[in-house]
Formats: structure tokens, C-alpha cells, sequence
């Protein structure tokens, strides 16, 4: 298939959006005194991630472009450009961006990139916008191949990815408690993804979703936000720089310090880059399992309660 | 959108947003008034590890927490805080106190703002913690 279809770069016409609704956020914080907290770096490194990742899509699209076009090339079915496909193909995408979120918490090489994401202590807007520069190298972007090789057009893959991008960006704010309830039963919200930006070990490697929560609720990653536990915002070993340079590359940094170790044999090094994050090769790593485990020995009434289902007293 | 219109806009809403968080107060240090203050601090990263001993920097910017896996650093870092094991840090003595050198890319220098005194016993600290890291 070779023919031309084109949609509006949504990201891009989101930017303005964007910003006014963090001055928004920031006014209602100042005003309300509640509803999150703004720490001045922390935030503009956030929004220089947001730049550096359009800077980066600029430079590297062209890559998964050429990669989409010719598996588009290779496929005989095109199933069109009808409002019906398009919404098709946000819901399959949105499967896609949940299996690709799972990965880049699970696997290493594809968390060095989506690290960057979780760097800050603070959850606000600007968090939303602290965003990969690195993605292109986690070669994630073959997820999105069966899509094109079903018969979406690779235009139309990558809009409802941005539409996508777009939802997730209100979703990161403590302003909003809570939404109705049908729709918490079925949509990402500021609550489920407040639990996905959780350093709690009740909170941590739950909640990937999208836009749909029902993916995590399918495949088991689905943990509530729990009223009597707040959400600790960051990274198990939480970054010392607000320098976005050492933001975007400080895991990719700490991959290629593990692999010059002495004494590793290349399954080490393999291992090093697809286990968990906190694999370490002489069994001394720390990984969600056990932090869980170790949090439930400490708190022997957690056991069994969300988050800790499978972990007992 | 063409870029001769993203671009501006974009340098534009950050000088805004930059403004706006300098006119709401988002930029003050996080201090540590107490050692049950740092003490507070110390375990929302290390739950498990209960201090044996805290010493608060004067400025209130910076402790020493000593825990059962060794020497640490607990210090401000905008108006939340970070950690470091101060196993391997390098030491240098400056004019405002201490300057210490990590080997994380992510956390690569601290600057303490120190008394003469303090800085004679944190140097006394952290040059034994090494030394005793060394000999086990």
C-alpha cells in the first residue's frame, strides 16, 4: 500500500493548551493551598524534558516513520480512513501503549528510557511533559507493527498515539480526586495513574493504562489508590540533578557501568539489560517482589490488602 | 504547526511558567529543622533502616544518618530530599565547608554549607566510615 493519508500533528496544536493549564494548576495550588505542590526546578526540568522530547522526535522520527511506511508497503490489506477504523485503531493503540508501559517498567533497556518519566518527586502537569528523548533506542516502536500490517495507515497509528499522549497529560494533577464513578470503572484517571507514579511498594508496577483502565483490570495490573495511603511520588533511589541532560541518560549511564563490571559473562550483561530494573547479577538487586515481600513482613496487616494480594504475613 | 510558530511559543510559555512559579514561592529550600525532622525525612527512602545516629547540619540543608549498612547523606534538594552512601564519596574541603563527589551520574556532587567545627567532625565521620568500608 502506498497511498497518502495526513492528520494534523495533534501534539503540537496541544502545546498552547498545555501551558495555560499548568498556569491554571499553579494559580489553584497558590490559591487553594491544596491539591499538589510546585517546586520551581523541578518543574522547568520537567517542561525541558517535554522540549528535548520534540527536539528528539524531530531528529529520530524519521526512523520509525521509514519503518512504518515500508511494513504499510509490505501489507496487502488497507482497511480505509472511516471514523469507525480511527476509533479501532485508538482503542488497539491503546493496548499497544499498555504492553509498552509494561515493558518499560519490566525490562530494563526500554525503563532507561521511560525512567525519565517517574525522576521527579513531584506530581503536577509538568510532570506529564517530562517525557523520553531516548525512546527510538528501546526499539519499542515494533509493537506498533502488527497495527500497520493489519491494514491502519501508519499516519493514522501515529494520531491516535498523540491523541493518546494528549488524554494522559490531565491525568497528572492531585487537583482532581476523584472522577464519577463509571468513569473510574473505565478510564485512566488523575487517582489510577497518581498510583502508577507511586514509590509505595503497595503502588509499585501497577496501573499502565492509557486511556482505558480496563487493560490493567485484564491483565492484573490494576491496583486502587488506597484513601488512608498517600502517594509518594518518584523513584525507589530518587535522582540528585535537576540537569535534564543526566535526567534523560543517567539509566542508560548506569547500564553500560553494569556491563564494564569484571568477572560478567554475556548472559550477565543480557540479563543486565532485559530483567527487571534492580537486577543485579550477584542476586543482591532489589526488585518490586521484594520490596513488596519485605514491606508486608514489616506491616503484617497489609497482607492481602490491594496492591499486596499475593504476599503473605 | 510550523516550528517558526511552536518554537517561540514554546520559549515564551516557559518564561511564563518560570515567572509564575517564581511569583508563587516554588522556590524555597527544603530544610531540616530537627534530627526528628531528617529522622522523618531518612525513612520515607529507607523504610526498612532505622538510624542509630543523625547530625543535623547547622543550615539545616544537610545530616549525617548513620544506619546499619553504613554512612549516609541526606540533603535538600529543592524542597524534597535525596540520599547518598557516602561509601565511596570523595571529600574535598572549600571555603563554605564541604564539597563531596559521587560516582552516580544521577547524583553526581553535593555542596554542604558547613561551620569550621562541623566540618572537622562530618571530614572525621566520613573519612572513618571509609576507612572502615575498606578493612571489611
Amino acid at each position: 500500500m502506498t497511498d497518502m493519508l495526513i492528520y494534523p500533528k495533534v501534539t503540537d496544536y496541544a502545546v498552547p493548551f498545555f501551558i495555560l493549564l499548568i498556569l491554571v494548576e499553579i494559580a489553584w495550588i497558590t490559591f487553594k493551598k491544596r491539591g499538589g505542590r510546585y517546586e520551581t526546578r523541578d518543574a522547568m526540568t520537567s517542561l525541558f524534558m517535554g522540549v528535548g522530547s520534540v527536539v528528539s522526535g524531530i531528529l529520530l522520527g524519521f526512523i520509525a516513520w521509514n519503518c512504518f511506511t515500508f511494513l504499510w508497503w509490505l501489507t496487502p490489506i488497507n482497511l480505509g480512513a472511516s471514523v469507525l477504523v480511527v476509533v479501532i485503531c485508538f482503542v488497539l493503540d491503546d493496548l499497544r501503549y499498555y504492553w509498552v508501559h509494561r515493558f518499560g517498567h519490566r525490562v530494563r533497556w526500554v525503563w532507561a528510557s521511560h525512567v525519565n518519566h517517574h525522576s521527579s518527586q513531584h506530581y503536577n502537569l509538568t510532570t506529564a511533559l517530562r517525557q523520553t528523548w531516548t525512546g527510538t533506542f528501546t526499539l519499542m516502536m515494533v509493537v506498533r507493527a502488527p497495527l500497520i500490517l493489519l491494514g491502519f495507515h501508519p499516519a493514522m497509528v501515529l494520531f491516535v498515539g498523540g491523541v493518546n499522549l494528549i488524554y494522559q497529560f490531565w491525568i497528572h494533577t492531585e487537583a482532581i480526586d476523584k472522577m464519577p464513578r463509571w468513569f473510574e470503572a473505565v478510564m485512566n484517571t488523575p487517582s489510577h495513574h497518581r498510583v502508577h507514579h507511586g514509590r509505595n511498594p503497595r503502588y509499585l508496577d501497577a496501573n499502565y493504562a492509557g486511556v482505558f483502565i480496563i487493560w490493567d483490570k485484564m491483565f492484573g495490573t490494576f491496583v486502587p489508590e488506597v484513601q488512608d495511603e498517600k502517594v509518594d511520588y518518584g523513584l525507589i533511589h530518587n535522582i540528585g540533578t535537576f540537569n535534564p541532560i543526566r535526567v534523560a541518560f543517567h539509566e542508560w549511564v548506569a547500564i553500560w557501568r553494569d556491563w564494564r563490571q569484571p568477572g560478567l559473562t554475556w548472559k550477565d550483561r543480557w540479563n543486565y539489560a532485559v530483567k527487571p530494573p534492580g537486577w543485579r547479577h550477584d542476586g543482591k538487586g532489589g526488585s518490586t517482589e521484594l520490596l513488596k515481600r519485605r514491606h508486608v513482613a514489616r506491616n503484617p496487616e497489609t497482607a492481602g490488602t490491594p496492591g499486596f494480594e499475593d504476599y503473605k504475613a | 504547526m510550523p516550528l517558526h510558530i511552536l518554537a517561540p511559543m514554546v520559549v515564551v510559555g516557559l518564561i511564563i511558567a518560570w515567572g509564575a512559579m517564581r511569583f508563587a514561592g516554588c522556590s524555597q529550600d527544603l530544610r531540616f529543622t530537627t534530627v526528628e525532622d531528617a529522622r522523618l525525612h531518612w525513612l520515607r527512602h529507607r523504610p526498612g533502616a532505622k538510624p542509630r545516629d543523625i547530625i543535623v547540619a547547622a543550615d539545616g540543608r544537610a545530616a549525617l544518618v548513620e544506619v546499619g549498612s553504613g554512612l549516609w547523606l541526606l540533603r535538600s534538594f529543592g524542597i524534597d530530599s535525596v540520599i547518598h552512601h557516602l561509601g565511596a564519596a570523595q571529600v574535598i574541603t572549600v571555603k563554605q565547608g564541604l564539597t563531596l563527589t559521587f560516582p552516580e551520574y544521577d547524583d553526581p556532587k553535593a555542596r554542604l554549607t558547613l561551620t569550621p567545627k562541623e566540618c572537622t567532625i562530618w571530614q572525621a565521620r566520613i573519612n572513618a566510615h571509609q576507612q572502615e568500608t575498606r578493612n571489611d
